[in-house]
């Protein structure tokens, strides 16, 4: 495509045109609608429920029809058990699409909660310099030599019995500080910009400025990081759960259903390579639409560089 | 007084007996249980070393003391503490004749025992086995002197007097008859461990300074993680055919690996679907298949929570489980046909054994709708709010019934099932028990609490503290069921865990069972006590644990031993 012909599109145009140019950024985008769709629409498509308090949770059929005995089945289309049974009979792809569900949910959630978070304080502080400087710096600092994930698993005991979206705020609270130097320091180069002086001479108040120029103009940035701390959030969860300090029985997340099967990867991989896939699939289409986005909106950049 | 019983396994024995397996008579065995690749010892080579696994590293080896009382101690210690019995390939009880040449009962009133000692019988210092350890062992383990922390005293408590007879008789005379009297003095100690208190509580926590048997041992490193048994040099009975025997202390889920690598010769296989069928796929490993005879895994109801401590709700929780799924999917993988255990204190197969579970030994989902509706906890439909302020859901319980303690109007039914993390199995019973007490119409808020696995059972899972409401665990089966069961319910025992669910007519039912000396009647006893037991709702029995092990090829003469005793002379590898 021609540079005069580049020039003519809108910048939406032209990074929809530049994204969809790349391929593996494209290739991320199609795994990622996959796996959001079996999200969605997964748990309807089994005739089984992921609660095993339901009528149709548990397949007392399968102790009898079991070749291993427990209620182990491999996967068949047969009686609906597309990723087979559990050793209670449970079926393996109910609960794993409600895992994906709650994974996906908590991890998108995070980086939401995350990002608003990095871009509220870190452009504070870099517009603000000074005293809030000091003390927002101060408080990202001392939040980052916090072992959070420690930290997590002591606190484990209060956010598990007041349910899931507390875990979230929590994940979240510990997931801003980087993205949030960077918004600083972009924000410091921004504010000595003509546009923002303007609006500063003008009586524009502090807020205004903040909400209505400073953040606007780093969104690309945001969007980027945005994308790739789902990865990372999702990560955090699954780890989280993968110990016992995340989500918990009756509900289940894809780092609980990874705890459960770790122990039969070999001998019922089936219990395992599922959720274990899935995890793997959705974490890897974020991090290269992420990189896709970066590409788009900076084609200085090269993949492999730190955004 | 009865010392309280600890165990690091998961599996606090009932009775105390090093390396005997089960029954007495009259209580005849399943005969057959037995798989141990067995080899006439001519055909074995002399020597080698044998490696096998331990959960923890021993913190006591005086398995008299209740730091000691835990299944992998009594296994090494059966190899060098003297005991007088033991039971042969077809189950049946023998007088071990290394030891003795006879065990038996001469007079009835009073009861009266006459041992009769190898004269060539001694410890691994010299010393000849003689009267004095026996006294020893009796004042200790009687339960006069409390400054003594004895793991049990049943049947010690009932000795009137221990005197010497004949030539190298001792005769033993109880003030009280006591019908396992042939499970006294198993596990013998020398007089050197017990002279008094503080060296029979502590004197033995490094090492056993002293043994008796074909082995003896030999070190220990710092942590007692790795524990080497070495040849008696004055064993006087039938040669050993191994050097070694060392024991390391490894985890379950480490315990496949270091098989499959053959750093161990064997492991046990009752719980680990995974290991077993790596253990079948793999040709260097032969898979040991029996069915069990002694550990059998229940659900205990603490009797002292407000809502279990209604008989009813605890027989609607009881009907509510399908223990046939459980059953299966814990054993499933390792026998064919899988049954509940009906019967708490005989298993299948052996001649007391009755089922004696009556109407609640069957899932019955209406039956539970309607005990719990008598107890007063009812299925909410439409709206309102729990006694805690938080929305009623519907389709679960609530309580409607008469102020009683610790229970207040529309108190939702919330019970809590404790269970170890790294432990599939339990968290296999807590994740069904969970889905059937929760579906409909039962209706109970079950919810899960996973502990850590070292605290289950000084922290949770104890007798006194009892801070559970559901819980699983296991009871290993004892040589002398009767004995080992009662134990488990009398109302004064500390094995006790739901001490109000067992009624002073029940307590007088136990006391008849335990001190009976007609066998017959003795086992009629031991099922009314059952079917007693199934009535009050005591605890939930689940399922035998399988009898499974694995063993390298190579190993002869051990396994999967059934109701038979181990014999460490015959234990060897092939050429």
């Amino acid at each position: 495509m021609s540079k005069k012909n580049e020039a003519s599109l809108s910048r939406r145009q032209l990074l929809r045109r530049r994204f969809f140019r790349n391929k593996s950024a494209v290739f991320g985008l199609v795994c990622l609608m996959i796996v959001v769709f079996l999200a969605v629409f997964g748990p309807s498509l089994s005739p089984w429920s992921w609660n095993l308090s339901d009528e149709n949770g548990l397949d007392f059929n399968a102790f009898t029809e079991s070749p291993y005995g427990g209620g182990l089945t491999a996967p068949s289309f047969d009686d609906g058990h597309y990723f087979g049974t559990s050793q209670v009979g449970a079926d393996v792809f109910a609960q794993t699409m409600r895992g994906l569900q709650k994974s996906l949910l908590i991890g998108l959630l995070v980086a939401v909660f995350s990002t608003s978070i990095a871009a509220i304080v870190g452009a504070s502080a870099g517009y603000l310099m000074g005293k809030t400087d000091r003390a927002l710096m101060w408080l990202v600092d001392l939040l980052l030599v916090l072992p959070s994930f420690l930290l997590l698993a002591i606190l484990s005991k209060w956010y598990q019995s007041s349910g899931w979206l507390l875990l979230v705020v929590l994940l979240a609270i510990f997931n801003w500080m980087i993205t949030a130097r960077i918004v600083r320091s972009v924000s410091m180069s921004l504010r000595e910009r003509d546009f923002i002086r303007a609006a500063r001479y003008m009586g524009v108040p502090t807020r205004k400025i903040i909400t209505k120029h400073l953040i606007p103009n780093m969104a690309s940035l945001l969007i980027i990081d945005g994308t790739l701390n789902v990865g990372g959030a999702i990560l955090s969860e699954t780890g989280l759960s993968y110990l016992g300090f995340g989500v918990r029985a009756p509900d289940v997340s894809l780092g609980s259903l990874i705890a459960e099967g770790t122990a039969s990867a070999i001998t019922f991989p089936w219990l395992f390579m599922f959720s274990g896939g899935l995890l793997i699939i959705t974490v890897l289409a974020v991090s290269l639409i992420g990189d896709g986005l970066r590409d788009a909106f900076d084609p200085g950049s090269r993949s492999g560089k730190k955004s | 007084m009865k010392k309280k019983l600890k165990s690091l396994l998961g599996i606090a024995s009932a009775l105390v007996l090093a390396s005997v397996a089960l029954a007495a008579a009259p209580v005849a065995n399943a005969a057959g249980g037995i798989s141990i690749n067995a080899q006439p010892v001519s055909k074995l080579k002399q020597g080698g070393t044998l490696t096998l696994p331990i959960l923890y590293p021993p913190i006591q080896y005086n398995i008299s003391h209740p730091d000691g009382n835990d299944a992998d101690v009594s296994g090494m210690m059966g190899m060098t503490l003297p005991g007088f019995i033991y039971f042969d390939s077809a189950g049946k009880l023998q007088v071990d004749k290394n030891y003795a040449s006879s065990f038996t009962q001469t007079k009835t009133s009073p009861q009266t025992l006459s041992l009769v000692l190898n004269p060539k019988a001694v410890w691994s210092d010299g010393k000849k086995i003689s009267l004095a350890d026996f006294v020893g062992t009796w004042k200790a383990l009687n339960g006069k002197n409390k400054d003594y922390e004895a793991v049990s005293t049943q049947g010690y408590e009932d000795i009137a007097s221990v005197k010497a007879g004949k030539a190298n008789e001792i005769v033993i005379t109880m003030s009280k008859p006591y019908p396992d009297w042939q499970a006294l003095f198993s596990g013998l100690m020398p007089t050197s461990l017990t002279k008094d208190a503080t060296t029979f509580n502590n004197s033995w926590r490094e090492k056993p300074l002293l043994g008796s048997g074909p082995f003896i041992f030999e070190s220990a490193n710092a942590d007692q993680t790795t524990v080497i048994w070495k040849k008696n040099p004055r064993w006087w009975g039938p040669k050993p055919l191994l050097d070694k025997v060392i024991y390391r202390a490894i985890p379950p889920s480490a315990q496949y690996a270091a098989l499959a690598n053959g750093e161990i010769q064997y492991m046990d296989l009752a719980t680990d679907a995974n290991s077993l069928k790596l253990a079948r796929a793999n040709s260097k490993l032969q898979v040991h298949d029996v069915p069990g005879v002694g550990t059998w895994e229940h659900i205990d109801m603490n009797s002292k929570n407000p809502i279990l401590a209604d008989v009813n709700v605890r027989r609607a929780i009881t009907v509510a489980l399908n223990r046939q799924v459980i059953a299966e999917a814990n054993t499933g993988l390792f026998v064919k046909d899988v049954k509940v255990k009906n019967n708490r204190t005989f298993y299948e197969g052996q001649a007391c054994h009755k089922d004696a579970s009556g109407k609640y030994g069957k899932k019955n989902t209406a039956l539970a709708d309607q005990l719990l509706d008598q107890a007063g906890w009812t299925v909410h439909t439409g709206t309102g709010n729990d006694s805690t302020g938080k929305p009623k859901v519907s389709g679960m319980r609530y309580y409607s019934g008469p102020a009683k303690p610790g229970l207040v109007a529309n108190q939702p039914m919330t019970i809590k099932f404790t269970y170890p993390t790294n432990y599939p199995n339990r968290a296999n019973i807590a994740t069904l028990t969970q889905a059937m007490l929760r579906a409909q119409p039962i209706g109970i808020d079950l919810q899960l609490r996973e502990v850590p696995r070292a605290d289950y059972f000084s922290k949770y899972v104890d007798s006194t503290l009892l801070d559970f409401e559901l819980v699983t665990f296991a009871w290993s089966g004892s040589s002398f069921p009767i004995a080992g069961s009662m134990n488990l319910y009398a109302k004064d025992s500390e094995q006790n865990y739901a001490v109000d669910s067992v009624t002073a007519a029940m307590d007088a039912l136990i006391k008849k069972a335990e001190s009976e000396l007609n066998p017959v009647k003795r086992c009629e006893y031991a099922n009314q006590v059952e079917a007693a037991l199934w009535n009050n709702a005591y605890n939930i029995p689940l399922y035998m644990w399988p009898g499974t092990s694995a063993t390298t090829k190579n190993l002869a003469n051990f396994g999967s031993f059934g109701p038979s005793s181990l014999d460490w002379t015959k234990v060897g590898f092939t050429k």
